[in-house]
């Protein structure tokens, strides 16, 4: 990655060029140039006024702060200490707090896994960032730099012992909330963003479009949660003017061991209640269960398949509610499904920052990039309910958080890790057109909420949903190649 | 070593003050678990009372003879002691504890009769132990793991991780990275943290330093040094030093007995004269002059101190750590005393503003039938060794003015100036030596804050920015020397044992290390080399003409 070196530093000049520099290795972590405007300051400290005495009252004994850093900007062998300190007067304490929360977290993730690693600075600083930032209050920064804290401390922690980071894994944490918490979160998580509808609702249109003709049509979903997805589904389905008759809809989901959210129970109620919903509006409807094997791996085999029915892969990851899925168990899956000639593979999955060869670091603040647009968006969304965001923060983000950084951990020094899009095209899925409708309708979803929100269609086949310039997830489709022969 | 100072003459009311003063400032004391057998601070009580009070006075009349023998007092019975200074006689007096280094320490210790505390004022007239309580030792041994613990395992000091690669980015002339690495060192550097965030803060005001006027010695802004201090302050500042941390104690030492080595060669009528250059502010040489009086033969005749200060007129020497003493420090009247109680016939003349390569026999007024000693500590690494070489001149100058022996003690670390290394090579070794200094002085004063820590370590820290800060290795000063037309001399055994028997007193983690081939004696901590001493002669059949 490439440092763009004319953001900051301007005045900043060297014989040599600056380029030079950043081919070295050690350079890899201090790449937030690239990105910080991104990170979007300009939010921080626009509407949050209600935060301001928190910041005002915690940056007190650190007015010095900015004295290196501007002495460095303005091309350090000519700065006097006059000239330091004015400009610090114009500088707003939120910016150098949330900078300086950065500067923290970057510095203990190298030190976590850098070259010089050093175990003792990463306690150090995560000592120091503990005290500075608490996940309950403070800025939309100050609680995202509390939750990376608290994910680098588990790293710490469990990177002596084997598997003492396994509770990190997405779905560990998050059974310790209680459910009605979870409930009340992702109730407010639906209605203060359009994350979860917007996976659902370009799904939905998607599937709508590729079965307009069928009699029956048959949903494998990959994770069905609380089945929500599939009642906005039933809707549409009986809605239809002029259109075909209601086709008979089949769902089978899958179901895993243990007794987390989607254990067969959880699936079980999920489907008595998509029943009783889908009778209820006189939608033809039968609810299966096929469960996954102990190591989560999906055997085509054990569904129960009808002649004559459309068949749909219905795959939702990383949504925000969404814990994490061992990408053995969705490989699996994918593939799996790909056996079976499905008329319609929907894919809702994270957009994360092309990372290339950066490797922890790379991630680690892409990472952080993405999860500070998805609480400036939410923050947005709803800004003056501090409590309600800090519930979706602590019971699904927070979890997230520790869970992205556990896997980009483990996975250092592996390459790139490629989306399931481009998966799915590598193993020779086609794209289908995303419709004009489907892409007028994200639109539409979006012009409900904030500004800030953006669709891009990416590739044909693809909706992007973004925040300011922060792509964060993307809904697109596919079939699987011989399906129409 | 306080042997030299003029007693204070304490009235109740200044013990009482002290005692108010002293019982806030060490409220931990009583309860914090410390190893006594590294703590034998015999002066430590007289030192610290010094600290709270007026300024004495300084005039060499009130020196009386009735020196008391405090050695290997324990710091916990020193307190114990304390408490009991209102009912205490007013004259206190002790002597340098290592009136006999040749005796180990734990013969020095039985040497002492067990006190109670009611015998505390005959105790002080008498023998001048303090009071031993044994609850208390009981009480405070054996911890000594936990509070030695800095930070400094296996992985090194972690400030040191954030500092080195800072450097690094500074030579890379890469901005954001080292923009990077101030913000971290901000939020974690603290002067008055433990030895790391003590090493994050000099580190940080030293980068800074560099990127605003690049080449530049300074002191530390805002931070007292030994130039900036009070004298009284200063001087009691040091010997507590020296009694808790043996970085400049050990050669000291060495240099005492290796001046006596050196007089015991010569004719016994021979007076003895010697130049110092060196750091020691004069706290060594009570030491040396007890030692006179007991040799076989007696003193000297006459014994000259030629002390050549650091010149003041630039910055560099200035800049030099632990060379430049309070402007109106002035340690002659006292030494004199001192001399004068012991019957030592002593003459002491101040160098001043005379740059080392500029000294000759005139200057120096030394004469054929004396005994020309150099004792040069910490100071000739200051010397440019590159162009011009004034280096090789002063060794030069050293030899001509014909001396019977040349003791160098100097740090063991490679050369931090410009010619040798980049910024980022330079400042590492910088920040090395300076975390042993802060690493090894937080156990000396047992992790707790105090005036005088905070001045010794910036004191120290002046060699982050140092320009003058040009050392080497000992193997490279050894091949200087006999390039010179010096020839390395052993020690005598009594010098190595003595330095052993010494060092005993201090934390566990500092060793010696002899090496033969050099004949240096080599003090190291946690297994670094710190400093070096080595013994010369002139080379009868030199090699450089």
């Amino acid at each position: 990655m490439a440092m763009v070196m004319d953001l900051d530093f301007s005045g900043y000049s060297y014989s040599t060029t600056t380029t030079i520099t950043t081919s070295t290795e050690g350079d890899q972590g201090c790449n937030w140039n690239d990105w910080s405007p991104v990170v979007d300051w300009e939010a921080l400290s626009g509407d949050q006024e209600d935060f301001h005495y928190l910041i005002d009252s915690m940056m007190d004994e650190n007015v010095v702060l900015h004295q290196p850093v501007r002495s460095i900007h303005e091309g350090y062998n000519r700065l006097s200490p006059d000239t330091m300190m004015t400009d610090e007067e114009s500088n707003s304490t939120e910016d150098s707090k949330g900078l300086r929360l950065i500067h923290l977290l970057m510095a203990a993730a190298e030190a976590l896994t850098g070259a010089n690693k050093c175990r003792e600075l990463a306690r150090v600083i995560l000592v120091r960032l503990k005290e500075l930032v608490s996940p309950l209050d403070g800025t939309n920064m100050e609680r995202l730099a509390a939750y990376f804290a608290e994910a680098l401390e588990g790293l710490l922690d469990g990177a002596g012992g084997g598997g003492g980071g396994k509770k990190l894994l997405g779905g560990g944490k998050e059974e310790h909330h209680h459910q009605t918490d979870v409930l009340a979160a992702f109730q407010l998580l639906q209605d203060m963003s359009p994350y979860v509808k917007f996976g659902h609702f370009t799904a939905n249109q998607a599937i709508i479009e590729a079965v307009a003709h069928d009699r029956r049509v048959h949903i494998v979903d990959y994770d069905i949660m609380e089945g929500i997805q599939w009642a906005s589904l039933m809707q549409a389905l009986v809605s239809r003017k002029d259109g075909p008759p209601t086709p008979h809809l089949r769902i089978t989901a899958l179901s895993r061991s243990g007794s987390g959210r989607r254990s067969f129970c959880t699936v079980q109620e999920t489907g008595r209640r998509l029943t009783a919903f889908a009778a209820s509006i006189g939608q033809p409807f039968s609810f299966h269960q096929c469960r996954l094997d102990a190591d989560e791996t999906f055997k085509p085999s054990s569904l129960k398949l009808v002649r004559g029915e459309a068949l749909v892969i219905n795959c939702m990851l990383h949504l925000p509610h969404f814990s994490y899925r061992a990408s053995d168990s969705i490989a699996s899956f994918l593939t799996g499904s790909k056996t079976l000639n499905p008329r319609l593979i929907t894919l809702v999955e994270e957009e994360m920052g092309p990372t290339g060869e950066t490797g922890f670091m790379g991630r680690f603040m892409d990472s952080l990039h993405h999860y500070s647009a998805v609480y400036d968006s939410l923050e947005a969304g709803f800004p003056m309910q501090g409590r309600a965001r800090t519930l979706v923060e602590r019971v699904f983000l927070g979890p997230r958080i520790s869970g992205s950084l556990a896997r980009i951990y483990r996975a250092r020094g592996e390459g790139d890790v490629c989306s399931w899009g481009t998966w799915l095209a590598m193993v020779g899925c086609r794209p289908i057109n995303i419709s004009f409708a489907n892409h007028c309708q994200a639109k539409l979803l979006l012009g409900l909420y904030d500004d800030g929100y953006r669709v891009e269609e990416l590739s044909n086949n693809k909706l992007v949903l973004g925040w300011k310039s922060r792509r964060l997830l993307s809904a697109s489709i596919w079939s699987s190649q011989d399906s129409d022969l | 070593m306080t042997s030299d100072e003029p007693e204070p003459n304490p009235t109740a009311d200044h013990i009482l003050e002290w005692l108010e003063g002293s019982l806030s400032y060490f409220p931990s004391f009583f309860d914090d678990p410390y190893d006594a057998r590294d703590f034998s601070a015999d002066s430590w009580w007289v030192q610290t009372q010094c600290l709270d009070q007026e300024p004495i006075n300084n005039s060499p009349a009130s020196i009386t003879t009735t020196a008391t023998n405090a050695a290997t007092t324990k710091p916990s019975d020193s307190i114990v002691s304390n408490q009991l200074l209102p009912t205490d006689l007013p004259k206190k007096r002790k002597l340098p504890d290592d009136l006999n280094p040749k005796i180990s320490q734990s013969s020095r210790k039985n040497q002492n009769p067990q006190i109670d505390e009611a015998d505390v004022g005959g105790a002080i007239t008498g023998h001048g132990v303090p009071p031993r309580r044994t609850a208390a030792n009981k009480k405070t041994t054996g911890k000594s793991a936990g509070s030695n613990n800095n930070g400094n395992n296996k992985e090194g000091s972690w400030a040191e991780q954030l500092l080195y690669p800072c450097a690094a980015a500074v030579t890379a002339r890469n901005p954001s990275r080292v923009q990077h690495f101030l913000y971290v060192l901000q939020d974690l550097s603290s002067l008055t943290g433990d030895a790391n965030h003590r090493l994050a803060a000099h580190g940080l005001q030293a980068l800074k330093h560099h990127l605003s006027y690049p080449g530049i010695s300074s002191a530390p802004a805002g931070s007292t040094t030994f130039a900036s201090s009070n004298p009284k302050f200063f001087r009691d500042s040091l010997i507590k030093f020296n009694d808790i941390n043996p970085w400049f104690r050990i050669p000291n030492n060495v240099a005492n007995t290796s001046i006596l080595q050196i007089l015991a060669e010569q004719d016994c009528s021979s007076s003895l004269h010697i130049l110092d250059i060196g750091v020691s502010h004069g706290v060594q040489w009570p030491t040396l002059l007890e030692e006179l009086t007991r040799r076989s033969g007696g003193p000297p005749p006459l014994v000259r101190l030629t002390v050549v200060t650091p010149t003041g007129d630039n910055n560099q020497s200035k800049s030099t750590p632990f060379a430049n003493g309070p402007p109106n420090y002035d340690f002659s009247s006292q030494l004199l005393g001192f001399a004068k109680a012991i019957n030592i016939n002593l003459q002491i003349n101040r160098l001043e503003n005379i740059p080392l390569q500029n000294l000759n026999s005139q200057v120096i007024n030394s004469s054929a039938e004396e005994t020309l000693v150099v004792c040069a500590q910490f100071r000739l690494h200051n010397l440019n060794h590159n162009i011009p070489d004034d280096r090789t001149e002063f060794l030069r100058v050293l030899r001509s003015m014909e001396p019977k022996g040349v003791v160098l003690s100097e740090n063991n670390i490679d050369c931090i100036c410009n010619n040798c290394g980049d910024f980022a090579t330079g400042f590492s070794r910088r920040v090395e030596y300076l975390w042993r200094f802060l690493d090894s002085t937080s156990v000396a004063y047992k992790g707790r804050e105090s005036d005088e820590r905070r001045m010794m370590e910036a004191e120290a820290a002046k060699a982050l920015t140092n320009v003058g800060e040009m050392n080497e290795r000992k193997e490279k000063w050894c091949e200087r020397l006999r390039n010179g037309g010096f020839i390395g001399e052993l020690f005598g055994e009594e010098t190595i044992d003595g330095a052993r028997a010494l060092l005993r007193k201090y934390d566990s983690n500092w060793e010696i290390r002899t090496e033969e081939r050099d004949y240096c004696i080599c003090l190291w901590w946690k297994g670094k080399p710190v400093s070096f001493c080595s013994l010369w002669k002139i080379h009868q059949k030199p090699c450089d003409s």
